[in-house]
């Protein structure tokens, strides 16, 4: 079963630098509209740009999907969110992991896969030994910062995930 | 709009200077506070930290989903509700995911 991966949440895993871990314990797909967003992003010389370009070097590892769905845009699902959204059916996806919060009751209606965040991700690679409890927490804390009113107060709720 | 009768006590000052701002503008004291309150709540809400307080209150569950919807809107309130839920079933989300 694959794993389908948008632009948001590969930045959070490639700041969390889980990317490798990720790569290795999922079977990835996206889509060529994410690349492009990733190529756009990687411009920026900032935290987001590294990362993006962090995640460039390893689309070899990874199912670019050009998926058949029309693109179609929103007022909160984005066109790389929508190439997500028609990947997922696709490829029949398990899970579609974003980080864009503010597109998740949308995303939730429209695929059958699960709808996921990085940091239950990050959950998963602790349970598959894919990485320790202590990697996650700090994975998680570098994803968590500098976010804005609506972002943070969700990833403090998202922390007890990792009070074990 | 429906009313309730409150009782609070202000500072007499206070009072003073809401009398005088009621007989400039012609109205009274209770318009003149409801005028005062709704302006002091509409920069409040348009203030991020507080938006963010707000949030972290419905999160705790101290308010419901319908209050959160009238500070900082129905959509946003929404994407709050929805990752509530995400983040409610992550255990169980990690699990299936860990599974693959």
């Amino acid at each position: 079963m694959t794993v389908v991966v948008d632009t948001s949440a590969f930045i959070s895993l490639a700041v969390g630098d889980v990317l490798d871990q990720t790569l290795a314990a999922f079977d990835v797909v996206t889509t060529p509209t994410v690349i492009e967003e990733l190529e756009e992003t990687a411009e920026y010389d900032d935290r987001h740009g590294t990362a993006a370009t962090t995640v460039l070097r390893q689309t070899d590892v990874l199912t670019v999907q050009d998926a058949d769905g029309a693109p179609f845009e929103t007022s909160r699902v984005d066109t790389g969110e929508a190439s997500c959204v028609a990947a997922a059916r696709d490829v029949d996806a398990a899970f579609l992991v974003t980080d864009d919060y503010r597109a998740l009751p949308e995303l939730q209606g429209l695929v059958d896969a699960e709808v996921a965040v990085s940091p239950i991700v990050l959950r998963a690679l602790v349970k598959r030994n894919a990485l320790s409890s202590e990697s996650a927490e700090t994975a998680f804390e570098t994803i968590a910062d500098g976010r804005d009113w609506l972002d943070a107060p969700i990833y403090r709720y998202a922390r007890r995930l990792f009070d074990e | 709009m429906s009313t309730k009768r409150v009782n609070f006590r202000l500072p007499e000052e206070l009072i003073a200077q809401a009398d005088v701002a009621a007989e400039v503008t012609h109205k009274n004291r209770t318009e003149i506070l409801i005028e005062a309150l709704q302006q002091y709540l509409e920069e409040k809400e348009s203030d991020e930290s507080f938006r963010e307080a707000v949030v972290e209150l419905y999160l705790d569950g101290q308010i419901e989903f319908e209050k959160l919807a009238e500070v900082i809107g129905r959509q946003d309130a929404e994407s709050v509700r929805a990752s509530k839920h995400v983040l409610d079933r992550g255990e169980e989300l990690a699990d299936d995911l860990a599974e693959l």
